[in-house]
């Protein structure tokens, strides 16, 4: 199934190996490159910081290794009919 | 939950002298003398009865509607009580939750240095504290992830999102297909309406949808990895990863989105699901800030 992609309201004014920043997308009819310039050097912008591939490889090993220590270290349930019986009645 | 017959006894008292205050009474007792006597004499004019009988009757039939009122005050008010000791307790459970959550971003914001498993012990920290909270609000099952976007070969509105972590119970949502997709911005409504509202600088930031299966244009790139591509929910709340209070106001930083999920229909309705949502951003926010600045700092 695939999903179709829509025309944003905003769109990218620049990028770098860290950073790519967003700037509200205007209405380009009868305005000249230097006006558009102008106009979007006025718009507030949002900057999104990426991860980088490693490090984000990086933290889903953490993630793993913490997981893993959540499951060793939980309690087993207490499986006594009494507790079973409350666990289903949810009282 | 201890029975508070205090309260109980409260709601007894008010309910007996609320019972009282009703227009009737005050037209049958405190009237003209004539009200009065016609009152107790309906049942002699209208049934024939003698005029005893009729008083009688007229006593016990004042005397039902007396109770009948104070049983139906005593109800209501009794209901006020419980939704309140209800309401009370889930958000109040929710600030307990929310406070051991901070703790560990103090915690780790006052550490100096960046820790990651301090930092990813945080995230799980909080996804997990979050889904507790709202499984208790929405009374429903409800799954939490966060959301960062990762560099990829092209740049720009395709910029793809992954799950830095999810809730330990929906883990198993993060497929080997799941991990394949890219998720982009652009791809997924949420994403897209969200970064569109911190772009506008709007203050109301967050995405609602409480029928998403049912929604026409709709995107999300997750349905890929469902039968029919049906989500496995149907009420969704996101918001971006912005700070509450922004220093600058014509450049702002977003770190990702919080995604929060449910399968009941119509789940997020208060007000107070997206003011928790919002607080929790704002932590989040500050830790990924003082972690991207911490990584700055060494390089």
């Amino acid at each position: 199934m695939t999903t179709k992609e829509l025309r944003l309201p905003f769109e990218m004014t620049e990028t770098d190996e860290d950073n790519v920043v967003f700037v509200k997308n205007i209405s380009r009819s009868g305005k000249s490159p230097k006006q558009i310039r102008d106009i979007k050097a006025n718009l507030p912008t949002t900057t999104i910081q990426y991860f980088s591939d490693e490090d984000f490889e990086r933290l889903k090993a953490i993630e793993a290794k913490l997981l893993l220590e959540l499951e060793s270290s939980n309690p087993k349930k207490n499986t006594t009919f009494l507790s079973m019986l409350k666990r289903f009645l949810e009282i | 939950m201890t029975f508070n017959y205090r309260e109980i006894w409260t709601i007894l008292a008010k309910s007996f002298e609320s019972s009282f205050k009703w227009k009737l009474w005050k037209w049958l007792l405190t009237g003209s003398l004539g009200t009065l006597v016609g009152a107790l004499t309906l049942g002699e004019k209208i049934f024939h009865l003698d005029p005893k009988r009729s008083i009688f009757f007229a006593a016990v039939s004042v005397a039902a509607l007396f109770l009948i009122r104070f049983i139906l005050i005593f109800f209501k008010e009794s209901l006020k009580y419980f939704h309140q000791v209800y309401v009370n307790s889930v958000y109040g459970e929710a600030i307990i939750i929310l406070k051991d959550n901070f703790a560990s971003t103090h915690y780790y914001r006052k550490s100096p240095g960046h820790n990651d498993e301090e930092f990813m012990k945080s995230m799980m920290l909080f996804c997990n504290g979050l889904k507790d909270i709202y499984d208790k609000i929405l009374k429903s099952q409800t799954s939490v992830s966060i959301k960062v976007p990762i560099r990829d070969i092209s740049v720009s509105e395709h910029t793809t999102m992954m799950n830095l972590t999810r809730d330990t119970k929906h883990i198993s949502r993060d497929t080997q297909q799941y991990k394949e997709i890219k998720h982009t911005i652009i791809g997924n409504t949420p994403f897209s309406y969200c970064l569109s509202k911190v772009v506008n600088n709007s203050k109301e930031k967050a995405y609602i949808n409480n029928k998403v299966n049912e929604t026409e244009n709709y995107n999300n790139t997750s349905r890929e990895c469902y039968e029919n591509g049906k989500l496995p929910y149907n009420s969704e709340l996101v918001f971006p990863i912005v700070p509450i209070f922004n220093e600058t106001k014509n450049n702002s930083t977003c770190h990702g989105f919080i995604c929060i999920d449910s399968v009941k229909y119509d789940a997020f309705k208060s007000r107070y699901d997206v003011a928790i949502l919002e607080g929790v951003a704002d932590g989040i926010y500050d830790m990924i800030s003082e972690r991207n600045n911490s990584i700055n700092n060494q390089n």
